[in-house]
């Protein structure tokens, strides 16, 4: 048990996770909405198969809580009242309190074993009010009903079509019977397109009623059953009536069998072998349906596969090897005598580049995905500081990265924790403003090109430009009496030590935080923007590449050194005399296209020494309208990245972002384009631009 | 208990790493310089596919810098940083030999008055009438120590002048 324990426990803790999710997005609409049976009806059914599959892979306290959980959502869903507002904290509680007993299985941690109680208790007031079974004698049931003398139930199962398209397998619900006692199956019908059949099972079981119906509550919808108790099988006209005329019983190749016959068979196999087992006929048919389930299944509903992540990892790893040893082979075969294998090789590269693109898509996971994460947080966030505040998503199927959905997820919630707590005010305040009651936060995404655009923005009081700026004046971080654009004063909440809100609360507001948003979006070789308007509200919009471990690139050189640049972001390349460079040196500038746009001398930003050839290889970029132009040596074109960060130990942030290593091996540093926009408006581009003459 | 260490020259010194930190010895390596990086690293290695930084030693212990004919190895080390391992390389002037010591030969680290600071070192082992000075490496080769370092080395340039 052990064994088989940790061999399924990932697929296990994938399911319950999966479940607790599905309950925490229910509950949140069912906050809305308080009465609708769809939802209860939902989450009573999550709960179930939590309760269910915890206690088959033996965590016993996890089945034990969420049975007692379960109680007061079946109670409800029969009496079809609707959830009250502490029933909802103290299921959004419970679920924390599972996630916590995933990792404490065995109930061993004094805080859970505390809370466990806590939490239980609260569940049987809340089951007392509700007029279900107390939550603490539940126990004692289950001790009186293994006393109950064992009883023999025939249950004739009409398993449609519907089920073997939503490639439901009947062996689960097989094996949740045998659980309950011992049982025998036996096929009566089957029509001749197999899409139809009825099975006969005989059940003896001391369990009630209720527990055998349970069985079934998966596949009620999709199939019919009737649970005839022993002895009041009195014909077999029943049984035809049931299969509704369209199963005529002359079509059932055997006579039913006695009932007593049946419990006999069952007993002699039982003597044999210790479980209970199928007639060998059955059984293979049992198999064989199996296996048309599973071809069904993939026929009409299999349309997603989850896949470890660490698979995926390592696919994409050997991608960039592949995609490495490819531009080798490239740079290699240049030459004159491999004209011969020439083709092949090309043909290898274009077949490199569609793996590639198949690979990066393979990874890409709707946003969506985080947003219940998010959702939960507003809810809490805004009850603990009693503000009233909705959450709104926009194109929330919007495709990133796997491994950015997970870099990106930090830096929005400590975005959005700071909405709640510092952009939305008070409910009273909001009303004073003429605002209503209830602050909306909302979370948008796009794509742009090969960018996604995501903007978080509230309807709050906007940033107190003049407090920060003061703050940053009173910490030394600006001059006193400096003038600052309102984008430049935003952009100091990103310095450490800078919180706008004057008072400390447990949400935010130590200064950590935003630091970290800006130092994450940075590793994501992202962008953010700031705007604010007073009383308005703040948006904040972070651009960032849909997939960051390999992209499309321009290859250059300036002295000995390589350099790339995303394709995106490159307009153009021109060629510029080197006289004319010299001869705008004082400007900084160059004309394009009838623009004067500033240039950037890489060979003395970076103190690459030598000089530039007479025709400079200059590089247009572009960033929103803004064109800057780079001097480089040599272009040497297209080039397949796969990046590699440059690692901890280049914490300060030099206009390099990554590494890729090229055709022959060098490196090439592949540049932050938003960092020399950065570069140019900021410096005076006479100290950098000293290398020409 | 005894444990198996790496014994390496810096300079005139012998020092030596315990070989559970130690991944490679490379001979023969390109160590491409990045733009604009610090001082104290040299520049990057291709190490079985990802970038591994490569600090100069020479720095830290107030060396002159490897010369462009010098000949040094570098050390490829793993460490743990929050948990998390991390790879760096290290120069060395030239690999010795892989010594096993036994834990009551290493000796406390004295006061020294030599030019480096005796905080990264675990102890000291007298072998051959020689003595080995135990690096730590988990303290040596952090950026912050590599900053302090070079700092010192500029106030004391600074002071001589």
């Amino acid at each position: 048990m052990e064994d088989l324990f940790q061999k399924f426990k990932k697929q296990f803790v994938e399911e319950i996770f999966g479940l607790l999710e599905t309950i925490e997005a229910d509950m949140l609409k069912l906050e809305k909405d308080p009465a609708d049976p769809q939802l209860i009806d939902s989450v009573f059914r999550a709960m179930h198969t939590i309760k269910g599959t915890s206690a088959m892979y033996g965590c016993i306290h996890i089945s034990d809580f969420t049975h007692h959980l379960e109680n007061i959502y079946q109670a409800i869903r029969d009496s079809g009242a609707s959830i009250e507002k502490n029933m909802i904290d103290i299921t959004f509680d419970s679920i924390d309190h599972i996630k916590r007993l995933m990792d404490d299985e065995l109930l061993k941690d004094a805080s859970n074993i505390s809370r466990n109680q806590a939490l239980l208790d609260k569940i049987s007031n809340l089951s007392a009010d509700q007029g279900s079974e107390p939550a603490a004698n539940i126990r004692e049931n289950k001790n009186s009903r293994e006393k109950k003398a064992t009883q023999s139930w025939y249950i004739l199962l009409r398993a449609d079509e519907q089920i073997y398209k939503r490639g439901i397998s009947l062996v689960n619900i097989f094996a949740d019977l045998s659980m309950l006692g011992t049982y025998k199956i036996h096929r009566i019908a089957s029509l001749s397109n197999a899409e139809t059949e009825v099975w006969g099972i005989v059940l003896v079981t001391s369990e009630d009623i209720n527990e055998v119906k349970d069985v079934f509550m998966f596949i009620e919808d999709y199939c019919k059953f009737v649970l005839i108790k022993e002895g009041d099988i009195q014909s077999t006209e029943e049984i035809e009536r049931f299969g509704e005329a369209q199963i005529p019983l002359a079509a059932v190749s055997k006579p039913l069998p006695k009932i007593e016959e049946v419990i006999e068979k069952i007993e002699k196999v039982e003597k044999k072998e210790k479980l209970p087992e199928v007639e060998k006929g059955s059984q293979s048919s049992v198999k064989q349906r199996t296996s048309l389930l599973v071809a069904e299944a993939a026929k009409h509903n299999l349309k997603r596969v989850s896949v470890d992540a660490t698979k995926l990892d390592y696919l994409m790893y050997l991608v960039s090897e592949l995609i490495t040893l490819n531009s080798k082979l490239l740079q290699k075969t240049k030459d004159e005598y491999f004209e011969s294998i020439r083709p092949e090789v090309e043909q290898m590269e274009g077949l490199t580049k569609l793996f590639r693109s198949n690979a990066l898509e393979i990874r890409l996971v709707p946003l969506g995905d985080m947003v219940i994460k998010f959702q939960r947080l507003v809810r809490d966030l805004g009850k603990q500081l009693g503000k009233q505040i909705e959450l709104v998503t926009h194109g929330t199927d919007t495709e990133l990265d796997k491994n950015t959905i997970d870099l990106i997820s930090e830096p929005i919630i400590h975005i959005i924790r700071n909405c709640v707590d510092h952009g939305i005010e008070l409910p009273a305040e909001r009303i004073k403003k003429g605002k209503s009651e209830t602050g909306k936060i909302s979370l948008s995404a796009r794509q742009v090109g090969n960018y996604i655009n995501i903007n978080i923005e509230d309807d709050g009081a906007g940033l107190a430009l003049e407090k920060i700026q003061n703050k940053a004046v009173a910490k030394g971080i600006v001059k006193p009496g400096e003038k600052l654009s309102k984008t430049e004063i935003c952009d100091l909440i990103f310095h450490p030590g800078i919180s706008t809100s004057e008072n400390i609360t447990s949400v935010s507001g130590r200064g950590v935080g935003m630091d970290v948003v800006k130092r994450k979006i940075n590793e994501l070789r992202g962008e953010i923007l700031i705007d604010t308007e007073k009383d308005k509200g703040t948006s904040f919009l972070l651009k960032i590449q849909q997939s960051i471990a390999i992209i499309d690139t321009l290859l250059f050189r300036v002295q000995k050194t390589y350099f790339i640049l995303p394709l995106t972001d490159i307009e153009i390349c021109v060629h510029i005399d080197k006289s004319i460079l010299i001869a705008n040196q004082n400007t900084g500038t160059i004309d394009f296209n009838g623009r004067m746009i500033p240039f950037l001398d890489l060979r003395a930003f970076f103190e690459l020494g030598g000089n530039y050839p007479k025709t400079v290889r200059t590089l247009i970029l572009k960033e929103g309208n803004q064109y800057i132009g780079l001097l480089s040596d040599e272009i040497l074109g297209e080039q397949q990245a796969v990046l590699k960060p440059l690692g901890q130990s280049f914490e300060n942030e030099t206009g390099i972002s990554a590494v890729s290593q090229h055709g022959n091996g060098e490196w090439a540093y592949m540049l932050n384009p938003h960092y020399l926009h950065q570069v140019l408006k900021s410096q005076s581009t006479q100290n950098i631009n000293n290398s020409i003459a | 208990m005894s444990q198996v260490y790496l014994s390496f020259n810096i300079g005139n010194e012998l020092f030596a790493i315990n070989v559970l930190k130690v991944l490679e010895v490379l001979q023969k390596q390109t160590i491409s310089p990045v733009p604009k990086a610090p001082d104290y690293i040299l520049g990057i290695i291709n190490f079985r596919g990802d970038v591994v930084p490569v600090f100069n030693t020479r720095l830290k212990f107030s060396l002159k810098s490897h010369d462009e004919n010098d000949k040094f190895a570098v050390v490829v080390l793993e460490m743990l940083k929050n948990g998390e391992p991390y790879r760096i390389g290290a120069t060395v002037d030239k690999v010795k030999d892989v010594i096993t010591i036994s834990d009551d030969e290493i000796l406390p680290v004295p006061p020294m008055t030599s030019s480096f600071s005796t905080e990264f070192l675990s102890g000291i082992v007298r072998r051959d009438d020689q003595f080995i000075l135990l690096i730590d490496v988990d303290k040596v080769f952090t950026k912050s120590e590599m900053n302090t370092i070079t700092e010192v080395a500029e106030r004391s340039e600074e002071s001589a002048s």
